[in-house]
C-alpha cells in the first residue's frame, strides 16, 4: 500500500487546529490524513452556446447519460455482490432516472431551444423537477428527491469532466469525510484504507453509521460543515467513541490519542486469542455468548469476535433503507443470507421494532406526543397484519437453510403474544399449503422489555421456546426516564434494584417452564453487569461486537459459584449504590484472582 | 384507445423500484402509455413522471394506452398497479 504522499500537505505553513462535535456512531479512534468524498458544486457556464454547436451539444449530453448508465451498471454489480440484490435494485432506479425521457426532452429542449451549455440545461431541468417533488405532500415521496440528486451528481461528474472521487480512488489509508455517504460510495467502504469515516448528516441508525459499526471502522456523525472545515490531506483524529473531529491536532494531544489508539490495538490483540475459547466459568458454566446485528455484513465481524449466533438481528433497516419496501422474497432472501453465513450456530430474528423514534409511516401532523408509549413495534406490525404476515413468512422461508428463530418485541400483555402466534400459525399453514419447505419447530420467542411482560413472564412463558430480556427498554419503562434527558438520565441505570429483581423473576419463570432466557441490551455488554447476570442464572447474553472479548475475558475470570452467591447478595440490597458497590468489588476481586 | 382505472396496493404506493418496474413494463408496449392521477398526466414511459405522480397506496390511477398492442399493454399494467409490484 501506498504511504500517503507528504507533498499534498502542500500549503507549507501548519492550520490552527480546530475541534469540531457530532454524534459518536462508532467507537475507536484513529488519526490520518483525510479523503473528502466529492460534494462540492460543478463549475458550470452559464452563457449561450451558438447555433452551429447545438448539435454537438446535444451529442454530449447523450454521450454523458450513456456512460452513466454504463457506470451504474458496473456499480450495481458490485453492490449486489457486497451488499445483497436489495441494495442493487435501488440502482435500477437510478439508471432508468439517467437515461430518463421527460428529463432528456425537456434538456435538449433547453440546449435547442435557448441554447443553453448541456450542463445548465440539465441542471435547470433537474431543479425544475425537484421543485415538483418538493410540493408532493407524502414525506416518503418528497424524500425521494435524494435519488434524483445522485443521478444529477453523477451526470455532471460526465458533463463537467469531473470523475467523481469514490472510494475506489483511495490508494493510501486515509480518513474518509463525505456531506453524506450513497449507498454506491460504501461499496468501497470494506476496503482496509478506510481508517475512519465522518458524514455531516446521519444519526446512530444511519446507514454509514451501522456499515461502520459492522466493519470496526471509528466513525462521527452529524457533524456540521466539516467538509468546507478541511482540506484534502488535513492530518485528523477521529474519535468516534467521544464523537469527535480534531483537525491538524496539537502535538499533545496527537500524542495522547496515538497513545489511546496503541493501547486499544494492544488490547484487541491480547484479546484476540480469546476467540475461539469458551466462554465458560473457572468451574464449567457455560453461557452462550451472542451478537447483535443491524446488517447482515457486520455478521461477519461478529465471528471474527467469537460469537455464538445472532441473539438479535434487527430488521428495522429493510424497511427503513432506500429500498424501504422489501417484497416477501427480498426479506427472505437476507434472512437466509444471514442464516446461511451463521449455521449452525442459531439467527435470531427479530420482527419489525418500527415506531419510538424510527417510524417512517406516520404523516406529518399524525405525530406522537409519546412515541416511546405510542404505536411502535409489535403493536405496528398486529395493526398491518399483511405486513407482519408477509416478514413471518420471509423468517420462514429462511428457516429451511440454517438454525433461525423468531423473536417478538415488545410484548405488553398476553394478548398480543396470542395474536403474534396465529399469525405465524396463519404463514406456516400457507407456507405448508403451498409446498414451501420451512422449519415446522422454529423456535419462537418473546422479548421481555415492557414491565407488564416481565410480571407476567410465568404467562408469556408457557406459550413460547424462549424469553429475551431487551434491557433497555425495560430500564427506560420500568424507572420511567428518558435516557436523553439530562435532568433524569441518572434514572437510566441497569443497578436500581427494581431492574435486578425484575429480571431475576424472569430468569425464575424461565427456569419453570424449562426454557432458556437470555439478555441483549447494553446490560448484555458490560462485564461487570454480564457477571451479575450470569450469576442470576441467565443461559445467553447478546450485545454489539466490541463488546464480545471483554464479556468472554470477564466470564472466564469468575466461578459460578462466586457469580451465583454475589447474585444472590445483590438481591438483597436496596439503593443502586449498594448494588454499584457490590456488582464492581466482586468483579474486581474476581479479575484479580483470575490475574494472580 | 384504451382506458382502464385501479387503485394502488403497494402499501408504499408507487415509490422509485415500483415505478421503475411499471416504466420497464410500459416501455416493452408500443403503443403511447399515459397514467393519469386527480387530473394529473404522466407519460408512463418516463420514471420521472411515474414518480410524479406521488401515487400513494388507496390512490385512484387511470392507464391510457394509444397504439397497436394498447388491450395488453393496459391489462397488463393494469394487473401491476393493483398488485404487489413482487
Amino acid at each position: 500500500m501506498a504511504e500517503y504522499p507528504t507533498t499534498a500537505h502542500g500549503n507549507g505553513h501548519a492550520r490552527p487546529s480546530e475541534t469540531l462535535t457530532g454524534t459518536p456512531a462508532s467507537p475507536g479512534v484513529s488519526i490520518g490524513p483525510v479523503f473528502i468524498l466529492d460534494t462540492a458544486d460543478f463549475w458550470i457556464d452559464y452563457g449561450q452556446i451558438s447555433q452551429d454547436r447545438i448539435e454537438e451539444e446535444v451529442e454530449r449530453f447523450d454521450r454523458a447519460v450513456v456512460e452513466v448508465g454504463e457506470d451504474l451498471k458496473v456499480i450495481r454489480g458490485q453492490v449486489e455482490e457486497k451488499l445483497g440484490e436489495e441494495h442493487a435494485r435501488i440502482l435500477d432506479a437510478h439508471q432508468m432516472m439517467a437515461q430518463d425521457q421527460t428529463l432528456h426532452d425537456a434538456t435538449v429542449e433547453r440546449i435547442q431551444v435557448y441554447r443553453y451549455h448541456a450542463e445548465y440545461a440539465y441542471r435547470v431541468t433537474v431543479r425544475d423537477v425537484a421543485r415538483r417533488f418538493d410540493a408532493i405532500q407524502d414525506p416518503y415521496f418528497r424524500s425521494r428527491k435524494s435519488d434524483l440528486h445522485e443521478v444529477e451528481r453523477r451526470v455532471m461528474g460526465k458533463l463537467c469532466h469531473r470523475e467523481e472521487s469514490f472510494l475506489d480512488q483511495l490508494d493510501y489509508k486515509a480518513i474518509v469525510v463525505a456531506h453524506d455517504m450513497q449507498v454506491a460510495d460504501m461499496v468501497h467502504m470494506q476496503s482496509d484504507h478506510v481508517l475512519g469515516i465522518v458524514s455531516e448528516v446521519g444519526g446512530r441508525t444511519s446507514h454509514t453509521a451501522i456499515m461502520a459499526r459492522g466493519l470496526e471502522i471509528p466513525c462521527v456523525v452529524g457533524v456540521r460543515n466539516v467538509v468546507e472545515s478541511l482540506q484534502p490531506g488535513d492530518m485528523t483524529v477521529v474519535d468516534g467513541t467521544r464523537g469527535l473531529v480534531i483537525i491538524n491536532p496539537d502535538a499533545e494531544t496527537l500524542e495522547r490519542y496515538e497513545q489511546e489508539a496503541g493501547e486499544r490495538k494492544v488490547e484487541r490483540e491480547g484479546l484476540a486469542g480469546l476467540r475461539d475459547l469458551p466462554a465458560e466459568t473457572e468451574d464449567g458454566r457455560q453461557v452462550q455468548l451472542m451478537v447483535n446485528i443491524e446488517l447482515p455484513i457486520e455478521a461477519q465481524s461478529g465471528l471474527n469476535n467469537g460469537a455464538e449466533g445472532v441473539g438479535l438481528f434487527r430488521t428495522e433497516y429493510l424497511f427503513l433503507g432506500p429500498s424501504s419496501d422489501p417484497s416477501e422474497s427480498e426479506q427472505a432472501e437476507v434472512y437466509r443470507g444471514l442464516a446461511e453465513r451463521m449455521a449452525p450456530r442459531p439467527t435470531i430474528i427479530r420482527t419489525l421494532d418500527l415506531g419510538g423514534d424510527k417510524m417512517p409511516y406516520l404523516e406529518p401532523g399524525e405525530a406522537e406526543m409519546n412515541p416511546f408509549l405510542g404505536w411502535r413495534a409489535i403493536r405496528v406490525s398486529l395493526s398491518r397484519p399483511d405486513m407482519f404476515l408477509e416478514q413471518l413468512r420471509a423468517i420462514l422461508r429462511a428457516s429451511a437453510f440454517g438454525e433461525v428463530q423468531i423473536m417478538f418485541p415488545m410484548i405488553a400483555t398476553v394478548e398480543e403474544l396470542h395474536q403474534a402466534l396465529e399469525v405465524l400459525a396463519q404463514a406456516k399453514t400457507d407456507l405448508r399449503e403451498e409446498k414451501v419447505p420451512f422449519n415446522e419447530s422454529i423456535p419462537v420467542g418473546a422479548m421481555i422489555e415492557v414491565p407488564s411482560a416481565a410480571i407476567l413472564a410465568d404467562e408469556l412463558a408457557r406459550h413460547v421456546d424462549f424469553l429475551s430480556i431487551g434491557t433497555n427498554d425495560l430500564i427506560q419503562y420500568t424507572l420511567a426516564v428518558d435516557r436523553g434527558n439530562d435532568r433524569v438520565a441518572y434514572l437510566f441505570d441497569p443497578y436500581y434494584p427494581s431492574i435486578v429483581r425484575l429480571i431475576k423473576q424472569v430468569v425464575d419463570s424461565g427456569k419453570r417452564h424449562g426454557i432458556p432466557v437470555t439478555v441483549c441490551g447494553e446490560m448484555a455488554g458490560d462485564p461487570a453487569c454480564a457477571i451479575l447476570l450470569l450469576g442470576m442464572g441467565v443461559d445467553g447474553l447478546s450485545m454489539s461486537t466490541p463488546s464480545l472479548f471483554d464479556v468472554k475475558q470477564a466470564v472466564r475470570s469468575v466461578s459460578f459459584s462466586d457469580a451465583a452467591a454475589l447474585a444472590e447478595d445483590v438481591l438483597t440490597l436496596t439503593t443502586r449504590d449498594e448494588i454499584r458497590d457490590r456488582v464492581t468489588r466482586g468483579t474486581v476481586e474476581g479479575t484479580a484472582a483470575f490475574l494472580n | 384507445m384504451v382506458e382502464q382505472a385501479t387503485t394502488v396496493k403497494n402499501r408504499l404506493g408507487i415509490h422509485a423500484r415500483p415505478a421503475a418496474y411499471l416504466v420497464q413494463a410500459a416501455s416493452q408496449f408500443q403503443a403511447e402509455i399515459t397514467f393519469i392521477k386527480d387530473g394529473l398526466e404522466v407519460n408512463g414511459k418516463s420514471i420521472m413522471g411515474v414518480m410524479m405522480l406521488a401515487a400513494e397506496v388507496g390512490a385512484e390511477i387511470t392507464v391510457r394506452a394509444d397504439g397497436p398492442d394498447d388491450q395488453t399493454a393496459v391489462k397488463k399494467l393494469i394487473e401491476m398497479i393493483s398488485g404487489d409490484f413482487d
